[in-house]
Order: C-alpha cells, then sequence, then structure tokens
C-alpha cells in the first residue's frame, strides 16, 4: 500500500532523508548536508602537529647544548649569528605556540542559539527540548540548522585564519632553528 | 488529474533525472581523505622526530667517528648524514607541505564554510532558500571536486615523503648500528671512558659494612674462624 504525503511535502530527493515542504526541499538537503563537521578537527589536528613539530625543535636544540655553548663562547660572526638565530626562533616559536593553541580553542563569537547545537540542547530540560523539537515547523527546523552552519563557518574561519598566523610564524622559526642546528653541527663535526 | 498531481509529477520528473547524481554528489565517499592525508603526514614528520631524538642519544660516539683517523670511514659517515640529512628535509618539507595544504579555490559554493562566513545570516537564508536541487547538485559537486584535488595533491606528496621515508629509514639504521658497535669497539669511546670501575663485590660489602670513608682492601683466601 502506498502512502500518500500532504500535497505541499516533497517526496524527498534522498530517499532515507525526511520529507520537506517542496519550496524547502533543495534548500533543506544543501542545509542538513553541508560539509561542515570536518573541518574544525582538521584544524586542531594541523595545530597539534605544529605544537609537536615546536616541541621536537626545543628538544633538538636541547640535545646540543653543550655544542651550543661552545659556539657561545667562541665570540665571533658565528655566536652573532647563533644569537640572532636563537633569539628569533625563541620569538617565532612562542608565537606559533600561542596561534596553535588559539586555533584549538578559539573565543567562539556570539552566535544566535541553536537547537542543532549540543550547548543550546544542553541548556534545556529534556521535556523542553522534546517539546521545542516537536512542535516546531519545517521552516524553523531549517532555520535552526541555517544558524548552525553559519555559526560554524565563522569558527572554522577563525580557526584556519589563527592556523594561517602559527604557520606563518612556524616557517621563519623553523629557518632560525635550521641555521642553529648547521651551526651547532659544524662545531660537532669540525 | 487534479493540478496538484501535475505539479507533483512535473516536480518529480525534474528532480528524476538528478536523483542518482544527488545520492552520488552527496555522499561522494571524499570527505575522510584529507583528514587520512593529514594523519599520514604527522606519522611521517613523528617518525623524522624520532629518528633524529635516536642520533641525538648517539652523537658522541657519531662525533667520534667523524673525528677517526681512518678517512674511508670519516668520508662514510659523512655521505651517510649527509644523505640522510637531503632525505630528512626532501621528505620532511613533502609531509609538512602536504599537511598544511589549503583547499584549492573554488568558485561560489555555499557547501564551503568561508562562502557561509562571508554572508550575514540573513543573507545566508535568502540565498539557500531560493536554490532549486540542480543549483544544489552543482555546488556540492563545486565542493567535491575542489576536495579531490586537494586529496589527489596531498596524497602525491605524501607519496614522494614516503619514499623519502623508507630510504632515510634504511640510512638511519646503518648509520645507528654503526654509531652503536664504534662505541664498544673503540677503546676511547666515552661509555668506556666514564664507565665505573669494577668493584669485587665481596671487597664492596666488606666496605659498606665497615666505613664509608675508610675503603679497605680484603685478602682473597679461605674464610677463618677467630
Amino acid at each position: 500500500m502506498k502512502l500518500s504525503l500532504p500535497s505541499e511535502l516533497s517526496d524527498p530527493v534522498l530517499p532515507h532523508l525526511p520529507a520537506m515542504p517542496h519550496r524547502l526541499d533543495a534548500a533543506a538537503t544543501l542545509a542538513f548536508l553541508t560539509p561542515l563537521q570536518e573541518h574544525p578537527p582538521a584544524a586542531d589536528a594541523k595545530a597539534g602537529a605544529l605544537l609537536t613539530v615546536v616541541g621536537l625543535m626545543f628538544t633538538l636544540l636541547t640535545g646540543t647544548s653543550k655544542y651550543l655553548i661552545a659556539v657561545v663562547a667562541r665570540g665571533d660572526f658565528q655566536t652573532v649569528i647563533l644569537g640572532v638565530a636563537l633569539a628569533g626562533f625563541g620569538i617565532l616559536s612562542l608565537l606559533t605556540v600561542i596561534e596553535a593553541f588559539r586555533t584549538i580553542s578559539p573565543r567562539f563569537p556570539a552566535a544566535p542559539p541553536s537547537l542543532a547545537f549540543f550547548a543550546d540542547i544542553a541548556r534545556l530540560q529534556r521535556d523542553d527540548y522534546i517539546q521545542k523539537v516537536e512542535a516546531m515547523t519545517p521552516d524553523e527546523a531549517l532555520e535552526q540548522m541555517l544558524r548552525y552552519n553559519h555559526t560554524l563557518s565563522g569558527i572554522c574561519v577563525q580557526k584556519f585564519g589563527r592556523l594561517r598566523k602559527a604557520l606563518h610564524y612556524c616557517r621563519p622559526a623553523f629557518g632560525c632553528w635550521l641555521v642553529a642546528m648547521i651551526l651547532t653541527s659544524l662545531r660537532m663535526v669540525f | 488529474m487534479t493540478t496538484t498531481d501535475l505539479a507533483a509529477e512535473d516536480r518529480f520528473q525534474n528532480t528524476d533525472a538528478l536523483l542518482g547524481a544527488t545520492r552520488l554528489a552527496f555522499f561522494t565517499p571524499i570527505r575522510n581523505y584529507p583528514s587520512l592525508a593529514d594523519s599520514k603526514a604527522k606519522s611521517i614528520l613523528a617518525a623524522d622526530g624520532l629518528m633524529i631524538s635516536v642520533f641525538l642519544i648517539y652523537h658522541d660516539r657519531l662525533v667520534m667517528l667523524l673525528h677517526n683517523d681512518y678517512l674511508g670511514v670519516v668520508f662514510l659517515i659523512l655521505t651517510l648524514l649527509a644523505s640522510f640529512s637531503c632525505l630528512l628535509l626532501i621528505g620532511g618539507f613533502c609531509a609538512y607541505i602536504a599537511l598544511t595544504m589549503p583547499i584549492p579555490p573554488m568558485p561560489e559554493s555555499l557547501a564551503f564554510f568561508p562562502e557561509i562566513a562571508r554572508l550575514s545570516l540573513d543573507e545566508y537564508r535568502s540565498k539557500i532558500t531560493v536554490l532549486t536541487h540542480r543549483q544544489v547538485v552543482h555546488k556540492i559537486l563545486i565542493y567535491n571536486y575542489s576536495l579531490a584535488t586537494l586529496c589527489a595533491r596531498k596524497f602525491a606528496l605524501l607519496r614522494r615523503a614516503m619514499a623519502c621515508v623508507r630510504a632515510q629509514f634504511f640510512l638511519w639504521l646503518v648509520i645507528t648500528l654503526v654509531a652503536a658497535f664504534a662505541g664498544k669497539v673503540d677503546p676511547k669511546s666515552p661509555d668506556k671512558d666514564n664507565s665505573p670501575p669494577r668493584v669485587d663485590r665481596k671487597a664492596r660489602v666488606t666496605h659498606s659494612r665497615l666505613s664509608l670513608d675508610a675503603p679497605t682492601v680484603v685478602a682473597k683466601g679461605p674464610a677463618t674462624d677467630e
């Protein structure tokens, strides 16, 4: 037996999705399936990798400290280059770490509440939440999803902006570290 | 047939042709691959870090080998270290670029977050609610294509990085083994210089029992009853 839908309801384009009114079907398909969820973890993972890289660079510098001291004790042009490289590395890596942490935990922008967001759901009592969602019209449901998408997009932009800054600092920090390591290695070998 | 049925029929015919495309567009299994590539890149960088850390443990022995009188050994170690460093830099650079590569630019698509974030909530709402099914599929396909391009570029770089790591690992193994054995063979090894003198167990026990300040030499021989 074929179940008939009310005339304003659409047969869903993707059959496993609940039906929406025809006028909202296309928007709802995109809004509910906009690929946003994977971006915040991606930014966090990259920031974590940057923190690891900076940690490794510090560890390696510490491991060769006795040769670093030997180069510093020379008091010639190598000492000056090493000093500049170490100072640059210290400052830039600190900025990288700060920006990486701000990527992982950004200051969230003020956003309208949305029943698609876990914190707003958790703020309600269970019965209130169920009652609100059950009483929702399709337009309101779509609106909740659009608000969520919009807020999450803003957060993603913020996160990737911070990450870009962290990378911006990390590259010259790596250069400084490389200079310091080359000088140390030369001291080690010769 | 009523007007509503006609409208429904018309809509069905419009979307029927898009059913397969829509399903494929929204469910193309592509979205996990960038994070997979990122994980591989991170693993390569971590492996690089670990290999260097192990060298750090052996750096005294490596320095000793480089100050060896045998020029052949010095040349061999220098060649191995230089090759390792080159591979490390190339592989590490490829992995780093793969990890930090941004999604390639794409035409305007409401499926991509910077595009959504650029609009106000009202603009976003008004833009998305006037879209047709065909436009929706088009927008998600734009996104999919950019993501696929990103994945292809990331994995191409990772292949190079992986090739470097393989060769690098072989060199690392050789260098580590040489450094490890060099420490045992060479009598001037820092390990041997710094190793504590061997103490006769009996003598140590007697020493601790009698006095900590004045070590006593205990004559070896059969114990006698006093």
